[in-house]
């Protein structure tokens, strides 16, 4: 029996989506949170949730994703209830276990937290055109890393970006975390796509884990590191 | 036994339309009795079934024209536009009461009784 969490800033979602599913055969029980922090409280609680409904636009859904990302961890799918998709492919590489759009129905929501308490992902067949494709570009990312050496050349502050970025952080995050404007950090990020050749920051978070920095330069990379969302 | 609400649904979003659905399936004393598909069929909906209310989606907290012209040929009707956002909604009434043999008293009854504008 699965138990389940619901997490949404939006009172109409966290109560309507746990009303349907928890009516659902296999769901022990599901709970609801408002923010980030309910959340956290919720999944140190015991039983923890076997599976987290996440929507996409709440504050630190990033950081709640990759908290997750550890074997015993909660299989996290989000859900773009807002007024926006978002980035499937960042929200993959982060590791979540399913994705639902804005134009997700109910159904498909119940179908894809099933998948995701069976250890499955149910997506479409355009969804999963887009993570093969992105696959390959990360396998070609390492084929040539592997082949040719290191031959990208970050500067510090980059580096230090690449660090936050494969923590899950947004620009927004970055900024706060280095104490720059948003918009420096979005230029940083930006230069640092273009010099690794890759389109998604998932491609930036791949190759560091090729070249892993030898001593993070801030606290903030530093955390990173120490709460192992770097893989060695 | 009081007669059903009856509920016409216009242009919901898939997952914000199937909860409203299911919720309103389980309410007890509401039928819904039409779904709009688009904008401009749900004046025709509307007439067709004569709810007493509508839930739609509605961009900001006006009442957009196609939808106060409909209104307003169907005073009675209750209009629930949720916001873009799905975190709020506004309800919009249009109440007919006729006052027959108007008398002074009844000309301040009125005007008593109509409830403050909220901001």
């Amino acid at each position: 029996m699965v138990h389940l969490l619901v997490v949404t800033g939006i009172r109409f979602y966290r109560e309507g989506l746990s009303a349907v599913l928890a009516g659902r055969p296999g769901i022990a029980a599901c709970g609801t949170a408002r923010d980030a922090d309910e959340a956290r409280a919720c999944m140190a609680a015991e039983p923890p949730p076997d599976v987290v409904l996440l929507d996409v636009a709440l504050a630190g859904a990033r950081e709640l994703v990759t908290g997750c990302a550890h074997p015993a961890g909660a299989r996290v799918v989000v859900i773009a209830v807002g007024e926006r998709d978002d980035d499937l492919l960042e929200w993959a590489e982060l590791g979540v276990a399913g994705y639902v759009g804005r134009d997700g129905s109910v159904e498909e929501v119940c179908e894809v937290v099933d998948a995701a308490a069976r250890g499955e992902l149910r997506c479409s067949p355009a969804m999963a055109g887009t993570l093969l494709r992105h696959l390959s570009t990360l396998a070609g990312i390492v084929r040539g890393a592997r082949r040719d050496g290191p031959a990208v050349q970050l500067t510090a502050r980059e580096h230090e970006i690449v660090v936050l970025i494969a923590g899950g952080l947004s620009n927004k995050g970055i900024a706060r975390s280095l104490g720059i404007e948003v918009a420096t950090a979005k230029n940083h990020v930006h230069n640092i796509l273009h010099k690794l050749q890759v389109e998604h920051r998932g491609d930036a978070a791949a190759w560091l884990r090729l070249h892993p920095p030898a001593l993070p330069a801030t606290p903030g990379a530093a955390a990173m590191v120490d709460r192992r969302l770097i893989p060695a | 036994m009081p007669e059903q609400a009856r509920v016409v649904l216009g242009m919901l979003p898939p997952l914000l339309g199937g909860i409203v659905r299911r919720l309103l399936a389980a309410a007890p004393g509401i039928l819904v009795v039409g779904e709009a598909r688009d904008a401009p069929s749900l004046a025709d909906v509307v007439r067709r079934h004569q709810p007493h209310a509508v839930v739609v989606e509605m961009e900001g907290d006006a009442l957009p024209p196609h939808l106060c012209t409909l209104l307003c040929a169907a005073p009675g009707l209750a209009f629930i536009g949720i916001a873009r956002d799905h975190s709020r909604a506004t309800l919009f009434l249009l109440r007919r009461n006729r006052i027959l043999d108007l008398g002074p008293r009844d000309l301040v009854s009125a005007i008593l009784s109509a409830p403050p504008q909220q901001a």
